[in-house]
């Protein structure tokens, strides 16, 4: 009998645990994106901003570049199908839409003008909480990277 | 071999001292115990087995009772005890309450936890997948580092 209101008393414990704590895991409608627009170049002493250390080590082991300086740090709550936009240097802008997830993968639209003339755009399929880096376009006898993270809300 | 008396059989002798005779035999078999000095002795030999025998027996039911007494005290301490118990967090979790607690916290924290595949054995693919490019330049590579996976897109821009 005293054994019977133990397992009782063990069992109503965990499910009241279950229904009290919040959900964990939930595939969030809401997508909080981080852009940082990055100036990296060859010239003057080796440099790395503070605020990029979570990717610089990635950035060194593919990039022979000395210097790396944060230029912008913006930060989006988009929802789905909501447009991000960052105006970056050189009458540059990025756009970028997240339109849907499958849970582990958030699928954006990139889209780099210049000009208002689209020079650059794709679709990815970018993994919660992590990020990708596009580079490429020229400035100040270096480069720009756009480096974009995403967690889903 | 020592001769019996005819007189007093052992069974007569048995029922003297049990006091199952009547006061006339008893009377007889006194007189007859004061002459027969066999029938004296082998009286009293009755007598001293017969004591240690009352003896023996006296203990042992002491001893069963004693036991008895002993065995309900303890029941009673085993129910007063879980009685006690039962109204403690210990007493409902039983006596190996530290193990049982991490048994369910272990429980609940495989069910409620979320595991992150890349935490537990690194990541497991790029970090973007690339659908679809477009671009009006044709130098255009696509990198992926080699510890995290992260996906870098990488153009030319010509002037």
């Amino acid at each position: 009998m005293i054994n019977f209101i133990k397992i009782r008393f063990i069992l109503t414990a965990i499910l009241f645990i279950y229904l009290l704590l919040p959900p964990i895991v939930s595939a969030g409608d809401r997508v909080l994106t981080d852009v940082k627009v990055i100036h990296a170049s060859t010239t003057g002493a080796e440099q790395f901003d503070p605020g990029l250390k979570g990717i610089i080590h990635e950035l060194k082991s593919v990039f022979k570049y000395t210097s790396y300086r944060l230029l912008k740090d913006q930060r989006f709550d988009l929802n789905f199908s909501q447009e991000g936009l960052v105006n970056l240097p050189g009458n540059r802008t990025l756009l970028l839409l997240p339109s849907d997830t499958d849970g582990k993968r958030i699928r954006y639209q990139i889209n780099i003008q210049k000009n208002n003339l689209s020079i650059f755009q794709t679709q990815v399929m970018l993994k919660n909480n992590s990020s990708i880096t596009i580079g490429g376009p020229e400035l100040d006898s270096g480069v720009l990277l756009i480096n974009i993270s995403s967690a889903l809300q | 071999m020592e001769k019996e008396c005819d007189l007093c059989t052992s069974e007569d002798i048995s029922r003297f001292i049990d006091g199952e005779l009547s006061s006339e035999q008893c009377r007889s078999f006194e007189h007859h115990f004061s002459l027969c000095p066999d029938c004296s002795h082998r009286i009293d030999r009755y007598i001293s087995l017969s004591f240690a025998f009352s003896c023996h027996a006296d203990q042992k039911t002491m001893e069963n009772h004693e036991a008895a007494v002993m065995g309900h005290k303890l029941e009673q301490a085993v129910l007063n005890s879980e009685k006690k118990s039962a109204g403690t967090i210990s007493g409902l979790f039983g006596k190996n309450i530290y193990l049982k607690l991490a048994s369910i916290l272990a429980v609940l924290m495989i069910g409620l936890f979320p595991f992150d595949e890349d935490l537990l054995q690194g990541p497991s693919g790029p970090s973007a997948i690339v659908n679809s490019l477009d671009t009006e330049y044709a130098s255009v590579m696509i990198i992926e580092t080699q510890i995290e996976k992260h996906t870098i897109i990488w153009f030319l821009e010509e002037t």
